[in-house]
């Protein structure tokens, strides 16, 4: 059910760490791999009472770790576009 | 308003984020062929809804921890080894299988687990090797070191069948993370596993449909846990056949590979 997107990896807390962009209908989320035993994360943009964009992890339970790579995400994307 | 991880959201962002989490657990499960164990990753489970006859599929980390484990750093400690202050080495304790003979055992860690945890692991085939030890040609004795031939398991006609399971939620005190994490049951080997799985003669507790709802939803008695713990599943019921040995690294894991030099298992119902 998945269409399988990018793959690339990014550098969080002195490792490489992957991220694998997934997209099913109407919803594009990350799955993250860790190299040091984590067990991977998804994780994905949603929106707060006051409209504000934030990253939460899927299913729920990891959310400090999903805002710390959330942003590890976007900045890949924007350097990409420069 | 509901709460998402901590955050307030609407009901309308809770709904749809839960429907997220419902459709990438179907992602996750149909997708990934092999899940190889000491990689402790996520598997497909059914799990009970608390006071219903009625389950969810969730994705549950495979390797129970228990709750004297507070960190994720004790859990890595607990399920690699490591090294003590005096310079031993601290072997590792391995909590992916749980032995159905001895869940209820007193002082058992996965006592409260099989009386009040129980849950089934959805699977569509399992691995396991098996040894053959060639003979010395000039002595005609078996040679010291085993040949280890991998095999893939599966129930006949079955897409998914289900293993007996248990779990505890188990907690980070550093992180908040909650995390369900189980261990799935074994019995003595049946017929076509004791081939297979020679060298432990033990294979996963497989439940037909009637047994795997008695486990998840009875209201038991441990004597009854214990025998479907313990349960074996028919030989006449199973197929097995050689895979690659390098199975774990390929893009289709459960393709049939034969050896030419390996005798056939010997189907004994």
């Amino acid at each position: 059910m998945g269409n399988q997107n990018e793959i690339f990896n990014i550098e969080y807390d002195n490792s490489t760490i992957t991220v694998e962009q997934i997209q099913i209908p109407g919803q594009t989320f990350f799955r993250v791999t860790f190299s040091n035993g984590t067990p991977p994360l998804t994780l994905l943009r949603a929106t707060d009472v006051n409209q504000a964009k934030f990253w939460t992890s899927v299913p729920e339970g990891r959310q400090q770790l999903a805002e710390r790579i959330g942003p590890l995400i976007e900045q890949y994307y924007r350097s990409k576009k420069k | 308003m509901c709460y998402y991880n901590g955050v307030k959201v609407t009901r309308s962002e809770y709904i749809r984020l839960k429907s997220i989490e419902k459709a990438i657990a179907q992602y996750d499960f149909l997708s990934k062929p092999l899940h190889i164990g000491f990689e402790y990753g996520n598997v497909p489970v059914l799990k009970r809804k608390e006071g219903v006859e009625d389950f969810d599929i969730v994705n549950m980390e495979w390797g129970f921890l228990p709750g004297r484990i507070k960190t994720r750093e004790q859990a890595n400690k607990f399920r690699y080894g490591y090294k003590k202050e005096n310079g031993q080495f601290q072997p590792p304790i391995t909590t992916l299988n749980a032995v159905g003979e001895e869940l209820l055992f007193p002082n058992k860690m996965f006592r409260d687990s099989a009386l009040n945890r129980r849950c089934l692991f959805l699977s569509t085939g399992f691995y396991e090797w098996r040894h053959v030890f060639p003979r010395n040609k000039k002595t005609g004795q078996p040679l010291k070191t085993a040949v280890k031939y991998p095999y893939r398991i599966t129930v006949k006609d079955q897409e998914y069948f289900y293993i007996a399971g248990i779990y505890n939620l188990w907690s980070d005190i550093e992180t908040g993370e909650h995390v369900d994490t189980g261990a799935k049951v074994t019995t003595r080997a049946n017929n076509i596993m004791s081939q297979v799985h020679n060298s432990k003669e033990r294979m996963p507790t497989i439940l037909n449909e009637d047994l795997a709802w008695e486990w998840l939803f009875g209201n038991l008695k441990e004597e009854r846990i214990t025998e479907l713990a313990t349960y074996q599943f028919p030989t006449e019921q199973m197929e097995a056949y050689t895979i690659a040995k390098d199975f774990r690294e390929a893009l289709d894991p459960t393709a049939p590979f034969e050896y030419g030099d390996l005798d056939p298992i010997k189907l004994v119902a």
